[in-house]
């Protein structure tokens, strides 16, 4: 029963009987008056007893009142514990909820106003305190410019109109990564950018209440952006890489020393007082000071051109473009010269990655040549050819070339030593050098020896070398049976030749003494190709010297010089 | 099913065309906000699919041309910009559906699937 109608009842049952009690006297005084005696007993025992049974119902409604209110009480008492108990188990819940995740959540009713209970961190995000029964909008109007906020408030509207569809409506939510202006924790302006979601809540068809949920992604973003950022930055270092690789290190060089220089000119010219006064009327020095800084900017175009540096061509083309631009425009001002400021400093950025990429091709080249230093790489070549031939046919050797240098040698030269070098090497593995056990057995080292050497004091224009192997040596009745049978030489005048010209057959074409051809030595062409290169094509000479069973050793002298063909 | 297509690219009215003309009984096509007006006068659409920028007139207010005339018809917004606070105000101002250019022929069935 409700508390403030209680009080009225109750004092309307007393109420009634006292009202009763003075009109019964009020009418046993009326009655006296008019001299009936009777009449007014009448009236006062009426009075007396309507003013009892008043009494007596105050008594009983009172009484009635009280239990009523008694039990009422223990009703309401029991309905408050049971609804106390299903409050708190419903924001043990929802704290729960709201205080564990991390997107911070929030409802909001038809006006947008934000319901008290929401995730602790929203006021983190919103970076203000008591955002609860805040208008959402209101706190949006302080995040976002003019623009998205007019935008989000229709935004809004759209989440609870229920004639538009909510994926639609979810498609083109314009609070996605948006950029808010904050104040940090020393009240500095600060960028972040916070993702909105949302989320409709119907309840019997209607559109309720609106589930926001808000992220802060700055960090997210800004690494995407960065991320973003260094990978076009890698793109265009590998591009002005790429650019530069077919030109001269020292044309890089000058060219980079002339752009600095120009652009230091241009830096000369440009004053920012110059624009300022322009804007006073004073435009023709204004226009001296461009057509300084075309000429410079025209002259690093050039020169990129030239060099076939196109990035750099363009980027000076496009800055060019920009002071012509300025050139015919009528008045100028200070966002002009802003312009040119930040065009003449992207280029010297380029510049300056040009540069860094100059210095680390300068790095590599100058490993390379470090590298060269340590020995000719033919040599290294030789050893490892030597040895992989050697494993394939169960030999040992060991090439001692540590003196022989081929780098000074015109390339062409250099071809036909190398040339020369690896047939030998594959002729002595192939024919001249024993297997290990052989090698034993002759009581000589296990593991053969190759020697190459530089022969010294040539006279100037020749390159002379030896190739010695201390294998079995030429076997002056072998080569000669065989030259016999290849039909080079007759059986009767075999005979007659000293072993000392012997080896001259061996420069024969299509001498091999192996019966079969193996990839090692080749098809017998080997000797003779030698001759070819290094006697009948550039003049030189071969020397041969050979002791049966110990050694077999080539001397060639190479001409260095075209006139040395003369002396065929 | 009645269609119109409003896009001020030919090669997007065609393409639009080519993947919905097995589906709707008539396909018109408009260049700009004023043709699709005027075509709007003598053919009743389900379906409009709009472009937002155009000369003449653009699709924000072409929508609201259409559906003045035709309150029945279902706008699908096709666009390319990115500019949210456009897209916002085509829903306000009535089209029902949004579809970002470019877009593949799945989509777009897709979208108008979900439409009508």
């Amino acid at each position: 029963m409700n508390d403030g109608l209680r009080p009225a009842l109750l004092a309307a049952v007393p109420g009634g009987g006292a009202l009763a009690l003075i009109a019964t006297l009020v009418l046993w005084f009326m009655a006296r008056g008019a001299g009936g005696a009777w009449i007014a007993g009448v009236f006062a025992i009426a009075g007396i007893a309507i003013f009892a049974a008043a009494a007596f119902l105050w008594v009983r409604a009172s009484r009635t009142e009280t239990e009523n209110r008694i039990a009422a009480t223990e009703r309401d008492k029991a309905e408050l514990t049971e609804r106390a108990r299903a409050l708190e188990a419903a924001k043990h819940e929802s704290d729960v909820v709201l205080g564990s995740v991390r997107a911070h959540l929030m409802l909001i009713d038809s006006s947008f106003f934000i319901q008290s209970r929401y995730s602790n961190e929203l006021e983190e995000v919103f970076h203000q305190t008591e955002v609860g029964s805040e208008n959402l909008l209101t706190v949006l109007q302080r995040l976002l410019s003019d623009r998205m906020f007019r935008t989000s408030r229709d935004y809004l509207a759209l989440m609870f109109d229920g004639s538009k569809k909510e994926r639609t409506v979810l498609k083109v939510n314009p609070l996605e990564e948006i950029e808010v202006n904050v104040k940090d924790a020393l009240g500095r302006p600060a960028l972040r950018y916070l993702n909105f979601s949302f989320r409709r809540i119907v309840d019997n068809g209607h559109i309720t209440r609106v589930l926001v949920s808000v992220e802060d992604v700055t960090d997210r973003t800004v690494l995407e952006r960065q991320l973003r950022d260094s990978e076009l930055q890698k793109v265009r270092q590998f591009e002005l890489l790429i650019g530069i690789l077919h030109v001269e290190p020292r044309a890089l060089d000058g060219f980079v020393n002339m752009a600095n220089e120009q652009l230091a000119r241009v830096d000369e010219a440009l004053k920012a007082s110059d624009f300022n006064s322009a804007a006073v009327g004073q435009s023709g020095l204004l226009l001296q000071r461009l057509d300084i800084v075309l000429q410079r900017v025209h002259n690093i175009k050039g020169n990129a051109s030239l060099l076939r540096l196109d990035h750099f061509e363009k980027i000076a083309q496009e800055f060019e473009q920009k002071v012509i631009e300025l050139k015919y425009r009528g008045a100028l001002g200070g966002d002009d010269f802003l312009t040119l400021v930040i065009a003449l400093a992207d280029f010297r950025a380029d510049l300056d990655s040009l540069q860094t990429l100059r210095v680390k091709l300068a790095g590599i080249q100058r490993n390379v040549e470090i590298r060269e230093e340590v020995g000719d790489d033919l040599v290294t070549n030789l050893r490892d050819l030597a040895a992989t031939i050697a494993k394939k046919l169960g030999k040992e050797v060991r090439v001692d070339a540590d003196k022989f240098d081929t780098r000074g040698l015109p390339p062409a030269q250099r071809l036909i030593v190398s040339d020369v070098l690896i047939q030998l090497v594959r002729n002595s593995l192939a024919h001249g050098i024993e297997m290990p056990d052989a090698r034993l057995a002759a009581k000589k080292p296990r593991v053969a020896t190759i020697d190459i050497h530089p022969v010294p004091d040539q006279e100037i224009g020749s390159f002379a070398f030896t190739f010695r192997d201390d294998g079995r040596g030429l076997d002056a009745e072998r080569i000669k049976k065989r030259a016999i049978e290849l039909g080079i030489v007759g059986a009767a005048e075999a005979q007659e030749i000293e072993d000392a010209h012997v080896a001259s057959f061996i420069f024969a074409p299509g001498f091999s003494t192996d019966d079969e051809a193996s990839l090692e030595s080749g098809r017998g062409m080997g000797m003779n190709v030698i001759k070819q290169r290094v006697v009948d094509d550039c003049g030189g000479e071969i020397t041969v010297n050979s002791e049966i069973g110990n050694f077999c050793e080539f001397a060639f002298v190479v001409p260095t010089v075209a006139v040395a063909i003369s002396r065929r | 099913m009645k269609l119109l297509v409003v896009d001020d690219s030919d090669l997007i009215r065609r393409a639009i065309r080519r993947t919905l003309e097995k589906d709707n009984d008539e396909i018109r096509t408009a260049g700009d906000g004023l043709e699709a007006l005027r075509v709007i006068e003598t053919f009743d659409p389900d379906l409009v699919t709009m472009d937002i920028s155009m000369p003449n007139m653009d699709g924000l207010t072409c929508i609201e041309g259409i559906l003045r005339v035709r309150p029945q018809a279902r706008i699908l917004v096709i666009s390319a910009l990115k500019d949210k606070p456009t897209a916002v105000e085509a829903i306000k101002r009535g089209a029902q559906g949004f579809l970002l250019k470019p877009f593949t022929a799945e989509a777009l069935s897709a979208e108008i699937a979900d439409l009508i």
